[in-house]
């Protein structure tokens, strides 16, 4: 049996066509989850432990049990495709390589929680994913997965395709859920959340592509094979966008728990011209930091959020002794102040005070004391926002700040020698 | 009820209201600046956070509902230093011109700055600039460097009037609030977009550089200019003697302290009795020259036997129109009208088509309203009550007569006063206390906000006279 999910998929020859993903084995699953109860599906994906593949990493079988027992009305699934943490490229690859298999998940899950619509939140610029996930509805539901009484059973489902305008804080549930209400996408207040009151007041499910796309292998294999793929509460595979100082950056699938070091020398082929690693953003940009020190450390939700950071959406970007931190740090201040949707004050007022200390610090201006206004506005941020950009911003640029103060003070030092 | 406590001591509060609601009202301050009493609860400035045991990060005070046994604490260095920081946050961006705006006073980032705020500034960097004066309707004004963003005025248009007027351009702390294509806002409610707005940011025209808050006091009376009768606010100023260049009416509010009444006004009751303020009489005139106090009484008392019919004002108070049909119908027996301003049009929030406080009552009373043209030969004429400048040619009948015609009015009247043989000056609405009945029969009190203008009498002053001239055979 293989022990990767994505791997042959994505590498398949036309595998973004309905004849290649039949080829693959595509939609076998379906036809079996049809025969299943959508009981024992629940009780697959809880077994499979799997968690969202979006950030939180929340365990993904607990998330489908908040949901109301259905009760005839509307209840949407909408997956979340608006992929906009900086340096991750995962989900458009499932999306333009085999889109089928995000169908695929989709039509399952929605079976298994008696979900009556679905939709795909499309990151705006994703251009070329909008084709191939259109046509790919389309020939779903020429096959008979998508539409009324699918595959013959009683089950009827559809999916639409709505492509985001843009905004980075639409990759958040409830923001998505008001832009694709047609409103400006600020984030809920919660609670309720999604699952009691989401799209149009209706519960509602949102779960990321790749973790959508993990369904069809967890009721096909079962949901404890796909367990013993990762490692202890992280169950499966992961698709790792590797970026940044490596000679063989990509996407790599890896088990769960798989070595950060091992990555980056092993798969990625080390770091160019042997330069010394300096440090590592472990998931996507949101996940703060570790040092070329804290880098060797399984790749697990659990292991990185206790050592201060998180797997993220499993975004890595590495970076070598010739970066400056403080270009790191001023790129990443500078997004975080572009994307706050401006809604609650710490978040756009903090990020626009950020932005203007980084300039200052960046001049010949620029003073210890910038500096410290800096980790003190970004500590100032967190845990004070409707949502968790605040926390994001807050926790990025303090770990950047504070893991290399050196190097700041030392910029600063030698800017007034 | 429930019972929590506010910093370990214990308050029975009302079950369902939110943590900051409870706070206000057993007197806790918690400060907040999108928080409306009227508006749905959004959590957007996040300066009501206070610490609820068992939470593990802050809350905001405004969209958590109370549950019993809660505990609250507002006071403890979490809850402190998140104040001064989000405070410090706002104040980075806001304008320090303090002394030239018009919400100095009344302003609620300068009441928790100098309540919670911090002490030392950290940031040293230019403001970014934004738009100011900006026309948002015919008497607002817009500063965008000022707006805070709470979307007071935007929720409000959302849910209150039920359109989205309002909305935010741009992102971040580039967001402004706008109308679609910079239209104007063309609503009859825009003067609550101005009393609402915790800061200076939305404005009204012709208040810029008018009024210090400090300076003013708020009297509560109701408005006559409908027959819903709102809770009004009139402010006039304190007396100081360096105020002598405010008018005696500075402005008018919605007085949203009420339980009863909506907490909003229309432009019509917040604009109208101000442009009435500047069109009062006070002089008694006999047909258009000046005429004493003694010599009106003459003139009345000569003609009371005579007089055939009489016009009541449907801006008189209860008491008054009793005591008028008294006296008038019950014992002189003459023909009694009311009239009423005419009716406008009406809206599905708050403006009635009755444009008067009491008309309601002059109907329960069975009052014949007069209708223009009916009256072809009136004869000796008095029209008691508040007859408005702009009152319509109804009187046509009453103009053409040839009787004898009085006009007991606090207004000056725009017809030449020489059709009149007598015009008597009275107090106004405002000048005097009574009762109305509104359109829902409900009878609501309006207050003494001034004293009379000089030279006005009462109405109840006049009807004292003409009962004692009546009883003399």
């Amino acid at each position: 049996m293989n022990d990767r999910i994505f791997e042959p998929l994505l590498n398949a020859e036309k595998g973004e066509t309905l004849e290649g993903y039949v080829r693959q084995g595509g939609y076998a699953s379906l036809r079996k989850a049809l025969e299943m109860s959508p009981g024992d599906i629940v009780e697959e994906v809880k077994n499979s432990n799997l968690r969202g593949r979006g950030g939180a990493g929340f365990p993904t079988g607990q998330k489908w049990t908040f949901l109301p027992p259905p009760d005839g009305k509307a209840r949407y699934l909408v997956a979340n495709a608006d992929e906009g943490e900086p340096g991750t490229f995962k989900d458009r690859y499932i999306l333009t390589r085999v889109p089928h298999l995000l169908l695929e998940g989709m039509i399952i899950t929605a079976y298994a929680l008696g979900l009556t619509k679905g939709y795909i939140f499309l990151r705006g610029e994703y251009t070329q994913g909008r084709e191939m996930v259109e046509r790919a509805i389309a020939e779903a539901a020429d096959a008979g997965f998508l539409g009324k009484n699918i595959l013959e059973s009683a089950f009827s489902f559809d999916v639409a395709l709505h492509s985001g305008a843009g905004a980075y804080i639409c990759g958040e549930e409830t923001a998505l859920l008001e832009s694709l209400e047609g409103k400006r996408g600020h984030p809920r207040l919660k609670p309720p959340f999604p699952a009691s009151s989401g799209l149009y007041g209706r519960p509602t499910l949102i779960n990321n592509v790749e973790t959508l796309a993990c369904i069809p292998s967890i009721v096909l294999e079962g949901g404890f094979w796909f367990a013993s793929l990762g490692s202890q509460k992280n169950g499966g595979t992961r698709l790792f966008a590797l970026s940044g100082r490596v000679l063989k950056p990509g996407l790599y699938e890896l088990p769960l728990g798989t070595n950060l070091k091992e990555l980056i020398f092993t798969h990625g082929g080390g770091i160019p011209k042997n330069r010394r690693l300096k440090g590592v953003i472990p998931g996507g940009l949101s996940a703060p930091i570790l040092t070329a020190e804290e880098c060797d450390i399984p790749l697990d939700f659990d292991s990185l959020a206790r050592a201060g950071s998180m797997l993220g959406s499993g975004a890595v970007m590495v970076f070598d002794e010739e970066d400056s931190i403080l270009r790191i740090l001023s790129s990443t201040v500078e997004f975080y102040f572009h994307e706050s949707c401006g809604q609650c004050t710490p978040c756009r007022d903090g990020t626009n005070i950020l932005k203007k200390l980084m300039e200052r610090i960046l001049s010949e201006a620029g003073r210890e004391e910038d500096y410290r206004a800096l980790v003190s506005v970004a500590r100032g941020i967190r845990g004070r926002t409707i949502c968790p950009f605040g926390d994001a911003v807050s926790m990025a640029v303090e770990a950047m700040a504070i893991k290399y103060e050196e190097e700041i003070l030392g910029f600063l030092g030698g800017n007034h020698g | 009820m429930v019972e929590i406590t506010f910093n370990g001591h214990p308050y029975s509060v009302e079950e369902g209201s939110t943590v900051l609601a409870a706070a206000q009202r057993v007197g806790v301050p918690i400060p907040y600046f999108c928080n409306h009493p009227l508006l749905k609860p959004a959590g957007l400035c996040r300066m009501c956070l206070v610490e609820i045991r068992g939470f593990p990060k802050l809350q905001t005070a405004c969209t958590t509902t109370v549950k019993e046994g809660m505990e609250v604490l507002t006071e403890t260095e979490s809850v402190k230093q998140a104040r001064r920081e989000i405070l410090e946050f706002h104040f980075a961006q806001h304008p320090l011109d303090c002394p030239e705006c018009d919400q100095a006073g009344a302003c609620l980032l300068q009441e928790w700055l100098y309540r919670f705020g911090f002490t030392r500034r950290r940031f040293y960097f230019q403001r970014d600039r934004k738009e100011k004066l900006v026309p948002l309707g015919e008497n607002l004004l817009l500063d965008r460097e000022r707006c805070i963003l709470c979307l007071r005025c935007l929720r409000f248009c959302d849910e209150v009037l039920g359109h989205h007027l309002l909305a935010v351009t741009e992102r971040g702390s580039r967001s402004c609030i706008a109308t679609a294509g910079e239209r104007r806002l063309e609503t009859l409610y825009n003067g609550n977009l101005a009393q609402i707005c915790p800061v200076g940011a939305i404005l009204e025209k012709d208040m810029k550089a008018r009024v210090r808050n400090w300076l003013v006091q708020s009297r509560p009376t109701g408005c006559p200019l409908c027959s819903r009768g709102c809770a009004l606010l009139v402010d006039t100023p304190k007396e100081y003697p360096y105020l002598a260049h405010y008018p005696r009416l500075v402005r008018v509010q919605a007085d949203s302290r009420g339980e009863e009444r909506s907490g909003f006004i229309c432009d019509i009751g917040r604009y109208s009795l101000k442009s009435l303020e500047e069109n009062r009489l006070s002089k008694i005139l006999q047909r258009g020259g000046e005429i004493d106090e003694a010599r009106m009484k003459e003139v009345l008392k000569e003609k009371l036997a005579a007089l055939e019919t009489v016009v009541l004002s449907s801006w008189l108070s209860l008491e008054e129109i009793d005591r008028a049909l008294l006296l008038f119908r019950d014992r002189l027996q003459l023909r009694i009208f009311s009239w009423g301003r005419g009716d406008g049009d009406g809206d599905t929030l708050l403006v009635r088509k009755e444009r008067n406080p009491n008309g309601t009552y002059l109907r329960q009373r069975s009052v014949k309203p007069l209708v223009d043209g009916e009256l072809s030969d009136p004869g000796n004429t008095l029209l008691f009550g508040d007859f408005f400048p702009d009152y319509p040619l109804f009187a046509e009948g009453i103009v053409r007569s040839g009787g004898f015609k009085a006009l007991i009015t606090p207004y000056r009247p725009s017809l030449k006063g020489e059709i009149f043989d007598l015009v008597v000056p009275v107090c106004s609405f405002l000048e005097k206390e009574g009762s109305y009945m509104d359109f829902q029969e409900k009878q609501w009190r309006a207050s003494k906000v001034f004293e009379p203008v000089e030279g006005t009498l009462r109405e109840g002053e006049i009807l004292s006279f003409l009962d004692g001239e009546g009883e003399q055979p």
